[in-house]
């Protein structure tokens, strides 16, 4: 359904900034700052774990199904 | 060199942390609330349903500007569209989240906590013993400092990596976080006291789907789902579906999204110098995922042994674990046994879940002065599943 992601893939104007991918995500490459989603690419597993509890489709992360 | 001692630091200004911060400074203990938002409870992320008044009055006066509206029914509605209807007066209420919330933070100020906001913790500080503080940010400024506490409490909500940082627990995985959506709906047909949860398949797998109403016409209308079990689609693509379904054509006002933990409780809620709560320690409703009351009661209890613990001069872990032992027999306790009721009947097919709610529609007792009882549910899910009973036996007689 959806297509392989090479890096961690944020679509800005869907992304709401709720904190779910961050709970998930086991490197800490997912950060709320303040008001912003703050990524760190570096610290990516990749796993694909996180895109899947986004509730907007806004993430996309290597490794996903 | 630390820049500021105080004796409790809360991180984030939640219900939990805000409640937390209250009772540690009603206590006289110099208490320090840090919330990196910049405005406490903005935004929503939430559907405001809330108990009955009693059970809220525990914590704080539920005074009319709080209310949205009041509720004496409810329906859950069937994977086949059948219905199951309940009355009972009072039991609950929807209210306005963002004052709620921004109340809980007022009591904690007025009660002597320092409160700041925009202001994010970066990182714990410890010592060979034990947690010893934070690292933080000024996010208006960009200035990092650290302030050292006797007792850190993280109630950072979903997100929550405190506890991780201390080593209570790890990342989630996807099925422990429901992911949800829901837009303020107008011009809807409503009974203003009435919610509604829907469940099955189409519009919530995993999870279910709800109409929590604000004023006449107008609802807060969502989907809560689980994502290992939601096919590739999103949240907002179930929302979608359900508004099509339920309020065609009506009006959207805002959308709130997130994620809630429905995970199990954690074995420990403490380590020395640190205790979680709310969110951030699992303490959400594992079944419904409601988590606003059950972070006061974490708050309460955490701020009770924390205080005990300051003035005995002892907050190593297994003084502080004096608080798990405490949630464990109350709130954990019956979320224990929602995890398992939880975990079996969302993942039913529509319908074995359709018959499952036909049994529960004809459960005395299952509507309690606070809920629903999870025995009761639990009773209903073994009748149809005898090999449950293994499962749940110490959940049942542990404690
Ligand atoms: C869509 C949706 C609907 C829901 N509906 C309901 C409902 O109807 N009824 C119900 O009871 N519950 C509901 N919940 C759950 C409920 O909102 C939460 O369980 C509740 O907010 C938990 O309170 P808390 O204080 O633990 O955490 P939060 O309320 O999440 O507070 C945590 C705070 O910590 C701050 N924070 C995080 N990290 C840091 C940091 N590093 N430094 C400083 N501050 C930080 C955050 O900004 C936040 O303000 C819903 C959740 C969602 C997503
Ligand atoms: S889960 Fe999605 S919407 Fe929420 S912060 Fe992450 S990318 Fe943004």
């Amino acid at each position: 359904m959806k297509e392989a992601h090479s890096e961690i893939d944020i679509d800005r104007g869907k992304c709401i900034v709720c904190g779910a991918c961050s709970a998930v995500c086991p490197g800490e490459a997912l950060i709320i700052e303040g008001m912003t989603l703050r990524v760190y690419p570096e610290r990516c597993r990749p796993c694909g774990q996180a895109a899947l509890v986004c509730p907007t489709g806004a993430l996309h992360c290597p490794g996903e199904e | 060199m630390l820049d500021e001692n105080f004796e409790v630091v809360v991180i984030g200004a939640g219900p939990a942390g805000s409640r937390t911060a209250a009772l540690t400074a009603r206590a006289g203990l110099s208490t320090l609330l840090l919330e990196k938002r910049k405005k406490i409870g903005f935004p929503v992320r939430c559907a405001e349903g809330i108990g009955p008044r009693e059970e809220v009055e525990r914590f704080l006066d539920l005074d009319d500007d709080l209310i949205s509206s009041t509720i004496d029914r409810f329906a859950v509605v069937s994977p086949g569209g059948r219905r199951f209807e309940a009355e009972k007066r009072g039991i609950g209420f929807i209210v306005d989240r963002e004052l709620f919330d921004r109340r809980l933070a007022d009591l904690a100020a007025e009660a002597g906590a320092e409160v700041r906001t925009s202001h994010q913790v970066t990182g714990l500080l410890r010592n060979d013993h034990r947690f010893t503080g934070v690292e933080v940010t000024d996010l208006g400024s960009g200035r990092s400092y650290t302030a050292g506490a006797l007792v850190t409490a993280g109630a950072d909500g979903v997100e929550s990596i405190s506890p991780r940082w201390a080593g209570l627990k790890g990342a989630y995985r996807p099925r422990e976080v429901m992911s949800g959506a829901q837009y303020l709906i107008d011009g809807m047909e409503t009974d203003d006291r009435k919610i509604e949860f829907h469940l099955g398949r189409r519009f919530a797998p995993g999870g279910y789907a709800w109409v929590f109403p604000k004023r006449p016409g107008t609802a807060n209308v969502g989907v809560g789902v689980n994502p290992e079990m939601a096919g590739g689609l999103n949240a907002v693509d179930y929302l979608e579906r359900f508004i099509k379904s339920r309020c065609p054509g009506a009006g959207r006002g805002r959308l709130v999204v997130g994620g809630t933990v429905v995970a199990r409780g954690l074995p420990s809620l403490a380590a020395g110098g640190f205790i979680a709560v709310g969110e951030a320690a699992n303490q959400n409703n594992p079944f419904s995922g409601g988590g606003i009351i059950n972070a006061l009661e974490g708050a309460d209890l955490a701020a009770e042994t924390a205080v005990e613990a300051i003035r005995e001069g002892d907050v190593s872990a297994r003084s502080l674990g004096r608080y798990t032992k405490k949630w464990k027999k109350s709130t954990g306790r019956a979320n224990e046994l929602f995890w398992h009721a939880a975990r079996s009947f969302y993942a039913m097919e529509d319908d074995e879940m359709e018959k499952i709610i036909a049994k529960l529609k004809d459960t005395p007792g299952l509507i309690t002065d606070t809920g629903v009882d999870p025995l009761r549910i639990l009773r209903v899910l073994v009748s149809t599943r005898p090999g449950l009973v293994f499962r749940l036996v110490p959940a049942l007689v542990k404690r």
